[in-house]
């Protein structure tokens, strides 16, 4: 069962033009696809379920409804983790800290604006999800800032970035918008996210070519 | 200014930051987005109240002085009835015009958040 896996795992990856490196259990996995169940996803998937299943957990309302925007910081203490605002260098947009036997805890770049912060914020609940799916009891991440930071090929940097898009930025939200000809400017006001993060969200999705906004 | 930051010690400087705030390095907790936004409501309700009383104030005392120079310099004092009423009650109805427009449209009471939120 599991060669049968790693076989279609291997054609999935081909397909997608990734690497694959199977470990064999769900957060032990040195590549970026992972066997969940009889689902094949890689780690950027995976994220994005992650960031569904918390908004319909914690931030859906009873219809299912999502409320835009979404309120990460809220999200954040619902899962237990404490989200504060610190003096920081110029160059660190944010950190999340969990020791052994204390709260998790995120650490915002005080001087920066809200809409980063959330964006970073969104960033590190990621990281938290990641780990806590893999039972870390103790990790420490910074997030420096930089095109290198968006642009990195680190495994958890990869999740916690499309996680921090899913999250802000729900797919079926954005295109159920993006069909009414808003602009990238409304639609970034409308999520509370930069520009830049909304043209980014926009190309992913397919919805615009890159190099090209609206 | 906070921890510099030497390169690839990302985790070791997330603990000293941690730590930091742990030991009473000056940190407040992140506004959630309601929070923020009834601090930002408040704010600007107490700019845009004095600024309306001014402009309201303002107002008022031009309608009243040009009327009174209407009746001095213009026409006399001997005004008719239904000027003096569209008059005033123009005056009356920008002043309501003016608060309703702000109070409904800048201040609106429903949260357009998740009810779960």
């Amino acid at each position: 069962m599991f060669a049968l896996c790693h076989a279609l795992a291997v054609c999935l990856g081909r397909l997608r033009g990734v690497h694959t490196d199977i470990g064999g259990e769900q957060g032990q996995t040195g590549g970026r696809i992972v066997v969940l169940g009889m689902g094949l996803l890689t780690r950027q998937d995976q994220a994005t379920k992650d960031a569904s299943d918390i908004l319909g957990r914690l931030w859906a309302n009873e219809s299912g409804d999502l409320g835009i925007p979404i309120d990460v910081v809220r999200i954040a203490r619902k899962l237990g983790i404490d989200v504060l605002d610190v003096e920081m260098d110029q160059g660190i947009s944010g950190a999340i800290v969990k020791e052994l036997n204390a709260d998790p805890m995120i650490m915002l770049n005080q001087s920066d604006s809200s809409n980063r912060k959330r964006f970073t914020c969104a960033h590190e609940i990621g990281h938290y999800v990641r780990r806590s799916q893999e039972g870390s009891p103790d990790y420490a991440y910074l997030d420096r800032r930089g095109p290198l930071a968006a642009q990195g090929s680190d495994e958890g940097e990869v999740y916690a970035n499309k996680f921090a898009a899913s999250l802000l930025m729900p797919e079926l939200e954005v295109k159920r918008r993006f069909k009414k000809d808003a602009t990238v400017v409304a639609l970034a006001v409308e999520f509370l996210v930069s520009e830049d993060a909304m043209n980014f969200r926009l190309q992913n999705l397919g919805l615009v070519s890159a190099g090209r906004s609206l | 200014m906070g921890v510099k930051v030497p390169p690839d010690s990302g985790a070791a400087v997330a603990r000293e930051l941690a730590q930091g705030v742990r030991e009473g390095k000056p940190s407040t907790q992140a506004e959630d987005l309601q929070n923020a936004g009834q601090v930002q409501i408040l704010k600007f309700r107490g700019v845009y109240a004095w600024v309306l009383i001014g402009a309201l104030v303002g107002q008022l005392i031009v309608a009243d002085v040009v009327f009174i120079l209407y009746a001095c310099l213009g026409v006399g004092w001997n005004i008719s009835q239904p000027i003096i009423g569209a008059w005033l009650g123009a005056a009356v109805v920008q002043v309501i015009g003016v608060v309703l427009v702000v109070t409904r449209s800048l201040f609106p009471g429903a949260q357009t958040l998740s009810p779960r939120a």
